[in-house]
């Protein structure tokens, strides 16, 4: 029976192994940095209301309030999908390391 | 030859029978009950957190469609399905700035395909439906939505058409007082590069005169309104401490209003006593009828905050009509959610309230059971 549960787990192991590129792609991801994209639409917002239209000026700040929403929205997503948590992360990638193993029965 | 006749009438009677009414299981499986919850609130008021109480309370960690857009807004569970209202935006981001509209505005909103999509999903039919991107804001690629059991609609104008508004089961309004608004936002956005306690200002007071003409009048429509304003149980700069009511609209078939010890009477009750010990600045429960918008409504409204479970399971044996399926419901699922914010006060608990009712009118519109989870 263990040997049997070994020989299942261990498929899955490789698997993971051979997605090793995955931190790669994340690292792409965090470059989008909605943190800068937020300081420039503040700078913007100041600017535009500085002398614009009042429509615009609203536009303006209602874009940071989207930008800040979507940065707040992800830290909670993180926070509840343990994205932060480094055993978390080790154990996306080594589902059968003795860390990380969680047999049902 | 006649035995042999008699015999095979009768099978092709047998057949035609049986393929009549696998096509009548066929038909039962497409005309299968789904329904429609319409939750409206501006952004930064926890729809999000709302959103988990409630798909938690049916089991299964909602997650984004697996292999699609990393942007995506949608969060598929077995058995709900949440999907953004901010997708059908008609203008992007450059576009509303060019325009000089808000997301707030109509007119940055595409409501015919609201309207066919929500109603093709209702009907268990598949859409392609646009992502809009948060942080580029941009229209992205369209990606599938297959129908769900449940479909949840959140965003800024799920009542504002009056034919998105018809196909809603059960509507939500998240009411923020504009204190609480400001208070949270500080909270969510002072340590963010870039803002300080004048952009914030600036942002909320630029939005305010679209919420308030297109937002806000919508919660006259809405069956249940989470109302959260400041505590009166102490003088509270920070908006920590909440007072929070919950409207609830009588008359209603598809769900019974919540109710404190006598339905319809007037109560105001403190709990903290001899039987429980309640840490400064305690709680206060209210519950008793009044109007809203003219319609006869039942409210419920709880101050203060929580310090221990017992407090919990205490209030939670004087109210009625919770929609639980056992004793210790709301109490267990808010243990299981303690990480969210808003699980020591009213907030937590009402919204617990609400997903339990959604369970109901679920299980009203469609005659089955749902077997609560980790029960």
């Amino acid at each position: 029976m263990q040997l049997a549960t070994r020989t299942t787990v261990r498929p899955a192991a490789r698997v993971s192994v051979r997605a090793a590129p995955r931190p790669a792609v994340r690292v792409v991801r965090a470059r989008a940095q909605p943190e800068k994209v937020l300081q420039e639409a503040i700078k913007e917002a100041e600017e535009v209301c500085d002398g614009g239209a009042a429509g615009e000026c609203a536009a303006a700040w209602d874009n940071v309030e989207e930008i800040s929403a979507a940065i707040s929205h992800k830290k909670a997503n993180d926070a509840a999908t343990n994205a932060n948590d480094p055993l978390e992360q080790f154990c996306g990638d080594n589902p059968d390391a003795d860390e990380c193993r969680v047999y049902d029965d | 030859m006649a035995s042999t006749m008699r015999t095979s009438a009768p099978v092709r009677v047998f057949t035609t029978r049986a393929a009549s009414r696998r096509t009548v299981v066929v038909k039962a499986a497409d005309e299968k009950k789904r329904i429609v919850i319409g939750l409206a609130a501006d952004s930064g008021c926890g729809k999000s957190t709302f959103m988990r109480r409630m798909t938690g309370i049916f089991g299964g960690a909602p997650k984004p469609p697996a292999g699609g857009n990393p942007d995506s807004n949608t969060l598929i569970s077995d058995m709900t399905t949440v999907i953004c209202l901010d997708d059908y935006h008609s203008l992007d981001r450059k576009g509303r700035s060019a325009a000089g509209v808000t997301a707030l505005d109509p007119k940055a909103q595409h409501f015919d395909l609201m309207y066919n999509q929500v109603k093709a999903l209702k009907e268990g039919k598949a859409v392609d439906k646009p992502i809009y991107n948060h942080v580029t804001g941009i229209l992205d690629p369209a990606e599938t939505i297959n129908a769900s059991n449940i479909l949840v609609i959140e965003g800024l104008h799920p009542f504002y058409d009056e034919r998105v508004r018809d196909l809603c089961d059960f509507k939500v309004y998240l009411d923020i007082s504009d204190e609480i608004k400001f208070a949270w936002k500080i909270q969510r956005d002072m340590a963010e590069r870039g803002h300080s306690l004048d952009s914030i200002k600036k942002s909320i007071e630029s939005r305010k005169p679209d919420f308030d003409a297109y937002i806000d009048p919508q919660k006259k429509h809405a069956d249940m309104i989470i109302q959260v304003l400041p505590t009166q149980l102490v003088p509270d700069d920070e908006g920590k401490i909440l007072r929070v009511r919950l409207i609830q609209k009588e008359g209603k078939k598809l769900f019974d209003p919540v109710y404190l010890f006598d339905e319809g009477s007037t109560i105001s009750w403190i709990p903290c006593g001899r039987k429980l010990t309640c840490s400064f600045p305690g709680i206060k429960f209210y519950y008793g009828p009044d109007t809203w918008y003219g319609e006869d409504v039942s409210v419920l409204e709880m101050d203060g905050q929580f310090d221990k479970l017992e407090e919990l399971i205490y209030v939670e044996s004087h109210l009625s009509n919770t929609s639980a399926k056992f004793y210790g419901e709301i109490t267990q699922q808010m243990l299981k959610n303690s990480s969210f914010p808003g699980s020591n006060n009213g907030t937590g608990l009402l919204q617990t309230i609400i997903g339990l009712k959604v369970r109901e009118v679920y299980e009203r519109i469609t005659s089955q059971t749902v077997v609560p989870t980790s029960a």
